[in-house]
C-alpha cells in the first residue's frame, strides 16, 4: 500500500463570481431536493419541521421563527425561537396571518427588521405558516429557496399526515381482519359442532378449545348438562349470590354475555320452556370480547341443539297423546309397534291413571308437564329412556304406566304436588293392548268417585272400590237406577226440586256411622244443619234411620247412587 | 470501483470520501454495520471513531470484531480519543491523528486497503462552527485521493438540524443519506463557499 503524492501547493485559479453563484444556487437546489427527501421519509411532523427550520441558516442569511399549524393537530405553535416566545407577539403575529393570502406575506414582528410568513402548502389544503426573519431582506434568489423550502415542508408534512391516516386505517384494517378471521374460526368450529351434531359436548368442547378458559352448560335449575375443561377438570356447578332464577332473567333481559360471579355466561332460551345456561369459568377476569363472541357462537348452536331436543320430545309426545288416545278408545290398530317406536312395551301390564288438577293450585299444562317430568325420572331410573305415554284433556291428565309404577311411591307423590283438590284415579290392571279402554273406564270411575265420595282418599284405586266396583259392574244399571229410587227416590226428587243436598249429606251421615260431627266436617257444615237436615229425611223418607236393616239399604242405595253418577259423567 | 469495496451497492469507490446522514438509529446501523462488516470479510483495515454509541457496543454488534481487533485489523475509538482530545474540536489535532494513522498503515503495508469511518455527532454538545466542519470534511476529501482508502463521516440530524447538510452538499460531489447516494456536480470548493 502506497500514498499518493501530495498534489501541489499552487494557489487554484480564481472562479468567477458569476459562476461561484449559479453554482452555488444550483448546490442549494440541489440541498433542498436532498432534505425534500429526507423530510418525505420522515413521519414525525416535528422531525420534519426541526429538518426544515434547521436548514434555513444553511440556504440563506435569515433563520425560523417558528411554525404556525391551525390544522389537524390543532393550532400549535412549533420550533419557537427567541422573538415568538412572548403569547402576546404570537397573537399578534396570528393576527395578521388572518389577513395574508395563502401563500404568505410580510409579517412585522417588534425587533425583527425583516419577517415574512411563508405559506406551507399542500395537495389538498393549507397545512401551516412557516415564520422566517433576517436582518434584511434577502434576495430574489434567497425568497425563491424559501418558498420551495416551505412548499417541500408542506407536501412533506401532508405526506406524513397522509402516512399516519392510512397507517391508523391499516392498523384499523389489520384489526378488523383479525377479528373477522378469529369470528370465522369460531363459527367454523361451532358449524362442524353443529353438522356433526355433537351436542351439549361438542358445544362445550369447541367453547373451551377456543377460548382455553373450562366452560359448562347447566340446566335452569343448575343442574351441570355437559362440561369441558383442562384435562378433564370438573367444572362443578356455578355458584351464584344472587338467587338463580333472577339472574336468568336478568341475563336474558340482557340479550349478551354478563358476568356473575367467577362466571361469564349467556342464556339460551329457544323455547319458553326450555332453558340452558352457557358459561365460561373466568375467576381472573380473563374473557374479553373474543370470548364473548365465542360464547354468543356457541350459545346459538345450543339453542339449536336444545330446540332440536325440545321438538324431539315434542314430537315424541305427540306421538305419545295419539297413542294413549288410541288405545283408550279401543284403536289398537299397530298400537304394539307404535309403542315399542316410543320405548314401551305393551306386553307388560299397564294400568290407566287419570288424574284431575286443581285448576286454581296448577293449570292442566303445568301438571302434564310435571308429570312428564315425574315419569320421565322414573323411566330414566330404570335405566330406560322412553317416552311417558301421557294425555290431557281439559282438566284431566291421563297416563299409561305399568303396574310398577302405579304402586310404587309416584302416584302419590304426584297427588301431593299437584295441590289439595287434585285427585287420582287407577284402572285396573291390563295385560294387552285390548284392556286399555276398560281399565280407563275403571279409572275414570275411581277418579269420579274419589272427586264426589266425601270420605274416599284422594287417590283410589279401582281394584280398592269394594261395593263400588261391584255396583261400577252390574251388567244391568236400570236395575240399579230402581233400587235408588226405592231407597231415596223422595231425597233425589227433593234435591232436583229445591237444589239442596239431602242424598249427599244422608251419604255422609251413614258413611260415618250416624255421627253428627263427623258428617258435619265431612261436608264442611255446621252440626245443626246436619241435624237439621236429617229430621227432614227421616220425614220424607218415612223411613227410621236408627234400623239396622233400613241404614244398610239405604247406605247401598247412596252408593250406587254415587256409582250411577261416576258411571253415566263424561 | 471494486466489488470488493462496495458489495452493498451504495456507488463506494476507492478514494471516495462520503458524508451520510441520518435521523434515526436504525437509519445510522444501515450505513454504520455494513461499512464495517464488509471491511473485515475483505480483509481491509478499518479505523472507526464512534460517538452516538461506545466503541464496545459496536463490537457486540459486528460478528468478528473482536478477533479483528485483537489482529489489529479493526480499530475502535470514540470522539474523546480523536476529534475532542482537547475537549472541543481542534482540525489540526485531528488532522494530524488521521494523517499520522494512515502514514503508519501505508509504512506497515499490512493492508492494501483502508477504511476510515468517523462519527460526527458531537457538533451539537461542542458548539463547533459549521465553517469548521465544512474545512475539515474538505480537507478529507484531499486525503483519501492519496491513500488506498474510503471515508465514510456519519452525522446526526436529530443534533445537528440539517444546516451541516446542506453545507456539506454544497461542498460535496457525493453524500450518503440512508443508503442512498446523492451526487452534486454543481459543488463548489470549500474555500469558495467560506468565501460566500
Amino acid at each position: 500500500m502506497t500514498a499518493s503524492a501530495a498534489p501541489p501547493d499552487t494557489a487554484p485559479a480564481a472562479v468567477p463570481e458569476t459562476e461561484l453563484a449559479l453554482r452555488e444556487q444550483l448546490s442549494n437546489l440541489r440541498g433542498l431536493l436532498a432534505l425534500s427527501m429526507m423530510m418525505t421519509e420522515r413521519r414525525q411532523l416535528d422531525e420534519i419541521l426541526h429538518l426544515a427550520t434547521t436548514a434555513i441558516p444553511a440556504l440563506v442569511r435569515a433563520q425560523a421563527l417558528g411554525v404556525h399549524l391551525p390544522v389537524g393537530d390543532g393550532a400549535r405553535w412549533h420550533a419557537i425561537r427567541a422573538g415568538l416566545e412572548l403569547p402576546a407577539v404570537r397573537a399578534d403575529v396570528l393576527s395578521q396571518l388572518q389577513h395574508l393570502p395563502r401563500a404568505g406575506g410580510s409579517l412585522s414582528i417588534s425587533g425583527e427588521p425583516w419577517a415574512w410568513a411563508f405559506g406551507l402548502p399542500s395537495p389538498v389544503e393549507q397545512i401551516g405558516t412557516l415564520i422566517v426573519t433576517a436582518d434584511e431582506a434577502p434576495s430574489e434568489a434567497d425568497m425563491l429557496l424559501l418558498r420551495s423550502l416551505a412548499q417541500q415542508t408542506g407536501i412533506a408534512l401532508a405526506n406524513a399526515r397522509l402516512h399516519a391516516s392510512h397507517k391508523a386505517a391499516n392498523e384499523q384494517l389489520s384489526e378488523t381482519v383479525g377479528e373477522l378471521r378469529h369470528k370465522t374460526a369460531i363459527h367454523d368450529r361451532f358449524t362442524k359442532v353443529a353438522l356433526h351434531g355433537g351436542g351439549y359436548q361438542g358445544v362445550v368442547d369447541a367453547l373451551f378449545e377456543l377460548t382455553g378458559l373450562p366452560s359448562s352448560i347447566e340446566d335452569r335449575s343448575g343442574q351441570v348438562i355437559a362440561s369441558a375443561g383442562p384435562d378433564g377438570t370438573d367444572v362443578g356447578r356455578a355458584v351464584f349470590t344472587a338467587r338463580r332464577e333472577s339472574l336468568v332473567q336478568e341475563a336474558a333481559l340482557a340479550g349478551r354475555p354478563m358476568r356473575a360471579g367467577d362466571r361469564l355466561l349467556t342464556i339460551v332460551r329457544p323455547h319458553p320452556d326450555v332453558v340452558g345456561v352457557l358459561m365460561l369459568v373466568d375467576p381472573n377476569n380473563l374473557a374479553g370480547h373474543q370470548e364473548e363472541v365465542a360464547l354468543e357462537h356457541g350459545a346459538t348452536v345450543l339453542a339449536i341443539e336444545l330446540a332440536r331436543l325440545h321438538g324431539l320430545a315434542e314430537t315424541e309426545l305427540r306421538l305419545g297423546r295419539n297413542l294413549v288416545s288410541d288405545l283408550v278408545h279401543g284403536r289398537t290398530d299397530d298400537a304394539a309397534g307404535r309403542a315399542r317406536a316410543l320405548g314401551h312395551d305393551l306386553q307388560r301390564p299397564h294400568r290407566v291413571v287419570v288424574m284431575s288438577v286443581d285448576p286454581r293450585q296448577q293449570t292442566a299444562d303445568d301438571a302434564l308437564l310435571q308429570t312428564r317430568e315425574a315419569l320421565s325420572g322414573s323411566l330414566t331410573a330404570r335405566g330406560s329412556n322412553p317416552t311417558p305415554l301421557l294425555m290431557q284433556t281439559g282438566n284431566t291428565i291421563v297416563a299409561l304406566v305399568t303396574s310398577k309404577t302405579a304402586e310404587s311411591g309416584l302416584l302419590p307423590a304426584l297427588l301431593n304436588d299437584a295441590g289439595r283438590k287434585a285427585r287420582i284415579g287407577v284402572g285396573g290392571i291390563c295385560q294387552s293392548a285390548e284392556g286399555f279402554p276398560r281399565s280407563y273406564r275403571e279409572a275414570q270411575v275411581a277418579l269420579r268417585l274419589a272427586q264426589t265420595t266425601r270420605h274416599a282418599s284422594a287417590m283410589l284405586r279401582y281394584d280398592d272400590l269394594g261395593v263400588y266396583q261391584l255396583l261400577s259392574e252390574v251388567a244391568d244399571p236400570r236395575a240399579l237406577e230402581t233400587f235408588v229410587r226405592r231407597w231415596i227416590g223422595p231425597l233425589l226428587d227433593y234435591d232436583a226440586s229445591r237444589d239442596s243436598d239431602l242424598v249427599t249429606t244422608l251419604a255422609a251421615f251413614l258413611e260415618t256411622g250416624g255421627n253428627y260431627d263427623a258428617t258435619a266436617h265431612a261436608l264442611t257444615i255446621g252440626r245443626s244443619t246436619v241435624r237439621y237436615r236429617v229430621r227432614r229425611i227421616q220425614e220424607l223418607s218415612a223411613l227410621d234411620l236408627s234400623d239396622p236393616d233400613t241404614r244398610f239399604q239405604l247406605q247401598l242405595a247412596t252408593r250406587a247412587w254415587s256409582t250411577i253418577n261416576a258411571l253415566t259423567q263424561d | 470501483m471494486s466489488a470488493e469495496v462496495d458489495p452493498q451497492g451504495l456507488g463506494l469507490e476507492h478514494g471516495d470520501h462520503v458524508c451520510g446522514f441520518y435521523y434515526s438509529t436504525e437509519e445510522r446501523d444501515a450505513m454504520l454495520l455494513p461499512y464495517l462488516r464488509e471491511s473485515l470479510q475483505n480483509g481491509h483495515k478499518c479505523v472507526a471513531v464512534v460517538d452516538s454509541l461506545s466503541p464496545d457496543e459496536l463490537a457486540d454488534r459486528v460478528d468478528g470484531a473482536r478477533g479483528a481487533m485483537a489482529s489489529g485489523q479493526l480499530e475502535l475509538f470514540n470522539s474523546e480519543q480523536t476529534y475532542l482530545q482537547t475537549g472541543i474540536f481542534d482540525p489540526g489535532l485531528t488532522i494530524a491523528f488521521w494523517e499520522h494513522r494512515a502514514q503508519q498503515l501505508v509504512d506497515d503495508k499490512e493492508y492494501d486497503f483502508i477504511r476510515l469511518l468517523g462519527e460526527l455527532s458531537w457538533i451539537d454538545r461542542t458548539g463547533t462552527p459549521r465553517e469548521d466542519i465544512v474545512r475539515y470534511e474538505s480537507w478529507a476529501d484531499n486525503f483519501v485521493s492519496r491513500y488506498p482508502m474510503t471515508i465514510l463521516c456519519l452525522y446526526d440530524l436529530r443534533r445537528m438540524g440539517s444546516s451541516v447538510m446542506m453545507d456539506l452538499l454544497r461542498t460535496h460531489p457525493r453524500l450518503l443519506m440512508g443508503g442512498l447516494l446523492l451526487e452534486n456536480p454543481h459543488h463548489i470548493a470549500s474555500d469558495d463557499f467560506t468565501a460566500v
